[in-house]
């Protein structure tokens, strides 16, 4: 075997590793079965050309494999349920505040002229699920719209639910 | 879930192949060279018709020691059925060309 063809080869090898990380899991039998032929392959030129087309078919079934996400996939990605876990905090800290203020005999929560901790706390988490939000927009939602519309709609409804105690005790 | 059998340019051409030797199990790579397909054109295919239940794979000890197992691949009894209906609905229009074009 030549330098060229050893060079070759070298990199249609990492070529394939590269397309055997990229296949989902699910898949990876398939990704094993084209990793074999390589072996097989007639010298240099044809494994890295086996090898530049396994590329293109493992993304081809990455694609597939997320565009058939079904909603519980989809919910568990951490940019799904990290705005909802930052809304339910605000909220949850809210609801907290405002029994302690009852138990205390404060009478619940009370607008303070000066923002308190709590109030600062609340607005970090509000905004700060906005960039979580919108990464996750950009990333599921040409790949599964369905699905991410529903998770949309969950996170919505979950800013809502922060947000309402903000609105009806005026604070 | 699984797309639709469909009867692509592609799908076509490697049924054709397939039909040659229907009881033979068949390697990637040599289907690849007898098609023309590229891997990124045939595997994608191979899972796909796979998961419709018209291909059949399994493992198979190298035929040279000191080579990895192959994959090996062969139409399952629908895969048979579905590829010679897809094979006469592409030869008739050629017979009919053909016809066509030997009449005066």
């Amino acid at each position: 075997m030549n330098v060229r063809t050893r060079l070759l080869s070298r990199v249609a090898f990492a070529l394939m590793a590269h397309a055997k990380k990229t296949m989902p899991p699910c898949r990876s039998l398939w990704a094993d079965a084209m990793e074999r032929e390589l072996y097989h392959t007639e010298g240099g030129l044809e494994a890295l050309s086996w090898a530049a087309g396994c590329v293109i078919a493992t993304y081809f079934e990455r694609g597939g494999h997320e565009m058939n996400q079904s909603f519980a996939t989809i919910v568990q990605k951490p940019s799904a349920f990290v705005p909802l876990a930052m809304s339910l905090t605000a909220l949850a800290l809210l609801g907290g505040a405002y029994i302690f203020g009852l138990a205390t005999g404060q009478g619940g929560l009370v607008r303070e002229p000066d923002e308190g901790s709590i109030a600062h706390l609340w607005q970090l988490l509000m905004a700060g699920q906005l960039p979580v939000l919108a990464f996750f927009v950009i990333k599921w939602l040409p790949r599964a719209p369905k699905q991410t519309l529903c998770v949309i709609a969950l996170q919505a409804g979950a800013v809502l639910a922060a947000m309402a105690p903000v609105y009806f005790l005026n604070l | 879930m699984a797309r639709k059998p469909n009867s692509s340019a592609q799908a076509r051409t490697l049924f054709s192949v397939m039909l040659r030797q229907p009881r033979t199990w068949q390697y990637g790579y040599e289907l690849s060279k007898q098609t023309s397909l590229r891997s990124g054109t045939l595997y994608p295919l191979l899972i796909r018709l796979s998961d419709q239940g018209l291909l059949e794979s399994q493992w198979q000890e190298p035929e040279w020691p000191g080579k990895p197992p192959r994959h090996a691949y062969k139409l399952t009894a629908s895969g048979l059925t579905f590829a010679r209906t897809v094979a006469s609905a592409t030869a008739f229009p050629t017979l009919r060309r053909k016809i066509a074009g030997a009449t005066p």
